[in-house]
């Protein structure tokens, strides 16, 4: 009976310490991470339109699948010569550069021209361009 | 060099309330692209000189500092290599060294500052005005240092692409069962800001997100008048591991999300990614509010455009630790009495324990996780790099 009764207190004691302090530390967790940790927070994915189109989804994996999997789908990065060095100090690109990357050199242009007006049934007004949704014209105050 | 006043050629400050370069002395105001370009030109090739080479030393301290002369009083600036303009420790007229923002170097757009030193001051104040674990000195705080810098930064587009196995558990108790899935796809970022600035750390930086792009202006020097700012000091390798990081936290929140299963977690990933070429180079506002609290040094950030308020605010321990002691003790022996009489409950229904102990242990995580979380912010607040960011600066 004796052994019974101090199992009974242990678990008890070791159920209740859990509790105490597990609330404690919640309720004094959100209270400080609410009123002294101001502005806790990052851009989120749809600041940044960052979705993943998916190329390939499979479930239920064996090892060798999983193999295959990530030998299939894996994207190496080939042509890493393109890339500046890791070491190069980040630059705007030259006249010329920019030149040699057609895309690149296109949408600078189109950048630094400002949003391109765009009038259609659709168009709420807001120019459209490359970055629209994010570069929205600009507003003079 | 100031830009100067049309009508009494005295130096002009942006005014971030009316958007216009301000004169205090005849109260002319002008907007940054009336100013004439003319001047700006020849004023490219001013440059900074290294402060050894003047002083004919090898000092290793003086080794990052730069001399300039004040286009108003002809004192001696004195600037750090990434520091683009700042203002005149004599006359406290702003200067901007523009060999370091001409041409090629010249960033294309700046968001210029809309919110005035002292609305960032009052919402500072409205912010830690009312937390009850706030030090008093602190709520009454008188800022030791405010000062608008603008920090560089690089807008980048980039593609993500991951191929990766998950981990997740289904079911329940004999029925649980243990799966890997695979998922493999490409995730874009967009106008993804990424700071260029080496001094300042990407994890305070980053605090400042989101940034209204909206915003953006077509760079003129004359928005950087009044105001402090440096030049893009990173590398290629710098920028590619902040958006690295970031893209693959994204993609593993939204592949976990797509797994339908409980407890995921990845398992094996193969990520690489593209930085587009186009990057963009702006410059974006920021109020940097230093106060003295027991001797260190609390720095607050706030975002110069939308007005968000970044800091740790140390606590008041003379309050948290009685009441967090004073709750536990309380809290454990209100449970002690409810487990100690409802126990036979327990003893006949063992699943019920079960449920009772994994729930014990989540809620003691979560609140060890926001305890934790709320002192890294306040370490970061005092962090001596970002003090010494906003403080080592001339005026």
């Amino acid at each position: 009976m004796e052994t019974a009764m101090l199992i009974i207190y242990s678990i008890a004691i070791l159920f209740a310490l859990g509790l105490g302090l597990g609330l404690t530390c919640l309720i004094m967790g959100t209270i400080i991470d609410k009123t002294n940790n101001i502005g806790d927070s990052r851009g989120t994915n749809d600041d940044y339109k960052a979705y993943i189109h998916f190329t390939a989804r499979k479930d239920k994996l064996t090892d060798k699948e999983e193999k295959e999997f990530i030998s299939t789908y894996s994207v190496k990065n080939e042509d890493l010569s393109s890339e500046p060095e890791g070491r190069d100090l980040v630059r705007r690109l030259s006249g010329e550069e920019l030149d040699g990357d057609g895309d690149a050199a296109a949408k600078r242009e189109k950048m630094l021209k400002g949003p391109a007006k765009k009038q259609s049934l659709w168009d709420d007004g807001q120019p459209q361009n490359d970055l629209s949704g994010v570069f929205r014209p600009l507003k003079d105050k | 060099m100031a830009t100067l006043c049309k009508n009494c050629s005295h130096a002009l400050v942006f005014n971030p309330e009316s958007q216009l370069l301000e004169c205090s002395y005849c109260g002319g105001s002008f907007r940054p692209d009336e100013i004439e370009s003319e001047a700006k030109e020849y004023r490219q090739d001013l440059k900074a000189e290294s402060m050894n080479e003047v002083y004919g030393t090898e000092i290793e301290k003086f080794m990052d500092c730069y001399v300039y002369s004040c286009s108003e009083c002809g004192g001696e600036i004195i600037v750090n290599g990434t520091e683009a303009s700042t203002t005149c420790v004599y006359c406290g007229n702003p200067n901007v060294v523009f060999s370091r923002i001409a041409r090629q170097k010249c960033p294309e757009y700046v968001l210029p500052f809309s919110v005035t030193k002292e609305q960032a001051i009052e919402l500072v104040r409205g912010k830690i005005g009312k937390g009850f674990f706030i030090p008093k000195q602190i709520k009454e705080f008188s800022p030791e240092c405010v000062r608008g810098i603008y920090v560089p930064y690089w807008i980048v587009n980039a593609t993500f692409s991951n191929a990766v196995i998950v981990y997740g558990k289904t079911g329940w108790g004999k029925y649980a069962e243990v799966n890997h899935y695979g998922r493999a796809g490409d995730l874009e970022l967009k106008n993804f800001p990424v700071d260029a600035s080496r001094a300042l750390s990407d994890e305070s930086s980053s605090k400042l997100e989101p940034f209204d792009l909206s915003h953006l202006k077509p760079f003129d020097e004359d928005y950087l008048a009044g105001f402090y700012s440096n030049v893009s000091d990173v590398t290629y390798g710098d920028v590619k591991n902040a958006v690295f990081k970031r893209a693959q936290k994204y993609f593993d929140e939204e592949v976990q999300d797509n797994v339908s299963a409980e407890k995921t977690k990845i398992l094996h990933s193969c990520p690489s990614l593209k930085l587009d070429n186009d990057m963009v180079y702006a410059m974006m506002p920021v109020w940097f509010i230093t106060l003295k609290h027991k001797r260190k040094h609390v720095t607050i950030l706030v975002n110069g455009d939308t007005g968000k308020v970044v800091c740790g605010i140390p606590l008041d321990k003379s309050r948290f630790y009685p009441i967090l002691f004073g709750l536990g003790i309380l809290l454990t022996a209100a449970a002690f009495a409810l487990f100690y009489y409802t126990f036979f409950i327990l003893a006949i229904a063992p699943l019920l324990t079960y449920f009772l102990g994994a729930g014990i242990i989540v809620l003691f995580s979560m609140g060890i996780r926001k305890i934790v979380r709320a002192m890294r912010s306040i370490k970061l607040a005092q962090d001596n790099d970002m003090f010494t960011f906003m403080k080592k600066r001339q005026g």
